[in-house]
């Protein structure tokens, strides 16, 4: 799935953050973090999401200040360079091979090290965040709408505006 | 350079798209259109002030934001795309920060949680702090007054999702009395996802609520417009300038200039401090930028064994003060699946079995009462820098509601718990969860959200201990006000919008009822007005 780029009339400015070999890394990050296992054997997260969650982490960080752009180019630095100190492999995390991306990425989720698990948290929440808003992946949440901004369609309102039953209508002192 | 005054073609102007700077006067120029801004805005506007707001974040209307996924919100109307941390010193966990940078600002944002400020805190501010004017009583009716406009009413017991069900069964047994918590919705069908715009338009944010009032009045909104500087003259604000986010990629470009009578600051906690400091202020108020406290939040997922599908539900129905001498305030919540899922633990295959118990998971939140530590900062570029160094007594807060959370879902049924704590793995009994919290463990391991910094220009009684005095105007230039969160002069370890909101509508009641006399002694000076004509606020 394609996203926005600027418009006026969409408000969203389309600004990037990464250059070209940052966006490798993340791409690389994508394609572990959301792989899975088969008969036979690991397979990379398919292509079309590896490709739509690394853009669109790329248009959320760039929505953002200079500073953020800055801090997050770094990280993403920092995480392609880091498997020498944490697998003690001489190789690019970009480089490694997907069963060795994740185990370096499972190293930097438990790492005793505070920061590198930090590290870590700070590219899997928004990559998990934009990966798991669409579907086939929204599916596998059993979010029952069809997308997650469709409204609650079955609750009964009548039943909404029945008052509260068997608890005190206000806390004590409250006002 | 001559600039020609705003366009003409509606009340919301967008900045991004007018292609030229202005120049215009008005009696009173807000800063910010969240919590703050929105309701100095219409109270003064229907005062009979003729009002300009300046807000530097995009304006969307509830349609619009309603139908964003979470990350499109958080790219669009959330500063710094909801990718903003505080920097924590020593034993400090790593804090997530919520604002928004919109038209309607964080109001967009909240739950739609509405407290009351405590009644021991209002003690404190008039015992303690001598704030005579802040007592729960002179407050009364500026709460009063909030709460009938956002029209605050209860939770009914109906939108509790199961999930939330589940830790109220689990604090019942354990005899932790829950009560239900006030929103400022109406008509909520329990989407579950308010933090990224309701899609049902059920939220009544300030957008909703206060600046169509403003408005309708006359007022003006300009939307991604830059203040950089509050002008000053002769120890006197007398406007402000800064230049419209419509240059390329929504970079700063045409400058703009507001005249006016009155300037009223209301950027938040977090650019207040940097908006004054840039103005060349804080000279002589040294606690500008200083004192900030967050309310730090937490929460715990935790699996059942039963389908609970926890998105089923208000976002926020239920709380506990029961542990409020222990500085912690439990509060039910949930948020968008996609949100959930990256919370939980694991890559690959193992993150996607996680992900595929989320119908059985429920969520319990706890915030922290805290006592500050935090510090604005002017940065390099645009954005300020805050750190926050988090207090030992607090940290043991934190570590005691995990504690606390993870009783509550055992007690009412839950299989496994999945914890704060970066790579912790999933934990199966209390006892485990009391040895954590006993157990050495460095803080920057835990992860918290905040949604309310609080503090960086306080109200106090004289200027070496806060930035304004109990009228929100500022100690050190004339007709400068500041009316958000940053002027309440501690923590309140409550959710912050109606306490902000109703901060400001008393700021907003005295200074329209200032400017209209003032008004009125000019037009009688200059003949222009009868002594027998009358003008009134109606505020109270």
């Amino acid at each position: 799935m394609s996203t926005e780029g600027a418009s006026s009339k969409s408000r969203d400015w389309g600004r990037r953050a990464f250059g070209p070999a940052r966006r490798r890394t993340i791409a690389s990050l994508v394609e572990a973090l959301f792989s899975d296992e088969s008969a036979s054997g690991l397979v990379p997260a398919p292509a079309e999401l590896t490709a739509r969650v690394a853009d669109e982490f790329d248009l959320l960080v760039g929505a953002g200040s200079s500073d953020l752009r800055r801090g997050f180019g770094l990280l993403a630095f920092l995480v392609e360079w880091l498997p020498l100190f944490v697998l003690g492999e001489l190789s690019r995390a970009s480089r490694l091979p997907l069963a060795r991306r994740l185990a370096y990425l499972h190293r930097l989720e438990h790492s005793k090290v505070a920061l590198l698990a930090t590290l870590f948290i700070a590219f899997k929440l928004p990559l998990t965040m934009i990966a798991f808003e669409l579907t086939p992946e929204l599916g596998l949440t059993g979010f029952d709408r069809d997308t997650i901004s469709t409204p609650r369609r079955a609750l009964k309102m009548a039943e909404a505006a029945q008052p509260n039953e068997g608890h005190s209508a206000t806390e004590p002192g409250r006002g | 350079m001559k600039l020609a005054p705003l366009p003409v073609d509606g009340p919301i102007v967008e900045g991004r798209g007018i292609q030229r700077g202005f120049d215009e006067t008005c009696d009173a120029v807000i800063v910010g259109s969240g919590a703050g801004g929105a309701v100095i805005a219409a109270i003064l506007a229907e005062a009979g002030q003729r009002v300009i707001v300046l807000e530097e974040g995009p304006y969307y209307t509830p349609a619009e934001y309603g139908a964003f996924r979470p990350t499109e919100s958080m790219r669009r109307i959330w500063r710094e795309s909801g990718l903003l941390t505080a920097l924590g010193l020593g034993q400090t966990p790593v804090i997530g920060l919520s604002a928004g940078r919109c038209v309607g600002g964080s109001s967009v944002l909240t739950g739609g949680v509405c407290f009351r400020i405590p009644s021991q805190i209002h003690a404190h501010w008039v015992d303690e702090l001598g704030l005579d004017e802040l007592s729960e009583k002179s407050l009364e009716s500026a709460y009063e007054a909030v709460e009938r406009r956002i029209r605050v009413t209860e939770v009914p017991q109906s939108m509790r999702s199961e999930a939330t069900q589940r830790f109220v069964r689990g604090a019942e047994r354990l005899g932790i009395p829950m009560y239900p918590i006030k929103r400022n919705t109406e008509a909520c069908v329990g989407n579950g996802r308010c933090n990224f715009g309701c899609p049902s338009g059920a939220k009544l944010s300030v957008d909703v609520s206060y600046l169509p009032a403003a408005l309708a009045r006359g007022g003006r909104v300009v939307s991604d417009a830059l203040v950089e500087r509050v002008n000053v003259d002769h120890g006197r604000a007398v406007g402000v300038s800064g230049r419209l986010l419509d240059g390329p990629e929504g970079a700063p470009s045409s400058p703009f200039r507001v005249r006016a009578r009155v300037v009223v600051v209301a950027c938040g906690t977090l650019h207040t401090p940097i908006l004054l400091l840039r103005s060349g202020l804080g000279r002589s108020t040294p606690s500008l930028g200083r004192n900030v406290t967050l309310h730090p939040a937490l929460r715990v997922s935790a699996l059942f064994d039963e389908v609970l599908d926890g998105w089923n539900g208000a976002l926020q129905s239920v709380y506990s003060n029961h542990f409020a001498r222990e500085g912690i305030t439990l509060v039910g919540v949930y948020s968008a699946v996609n949100v959930l899922a990256a919370a939980l633990p694991g890559t690959g295959a193992a993150h996607r079995r996680f992900v595929a118990d989320m119908p059985r998971h429920g969520i319990f939140g706890a915030m922290v009462h805290d006592e500050g530590g935090g510090s604005v900062r002017l940065g390099p570029g645009r954005e300020p820098i805050l750190t926050y160094r988090m207090a030992p007594r607090d940290l043991l807060r934190l570590r005691r509601a995990i504690t606390i959370l993870a009783e509550m879902a055992f007690a009412g049924g839950a299989r496994e718990l999945y914890l704060p704590i970066f790579g912790q793995h999933p934990v199966r009994s209390v006892d485990e969860v009391k040895r954590l919290e006993h157990a050495s463990l460095d803080a920057r391991r835990i992860e918290c959200i905040a949604f309310h910094p609080l503090g960086s220009a306080r109200m106090a009684t004289d200027a070496r201990r806060g930035v304004v005095d109990a009228n929100g105007q500022s100690y050190e230039v004339d007709d400068l006000y500041i009316a958000d969160g940053s002027i309440l002069p501690t923590s309140i370890g409550v959710n912050s919008q109606v306490p902000i909101m109703t901060m400001a509508t008393r700021l907003a009641w005295r200074l329209a009822d200032r400017m209209t006399r003032s008004a009125r002694a000019s037009a009688l000076a200059d003949g222009s007005l009868s002594p027998q004509s009358n003008a009134t606020t109606g505020g109270g």
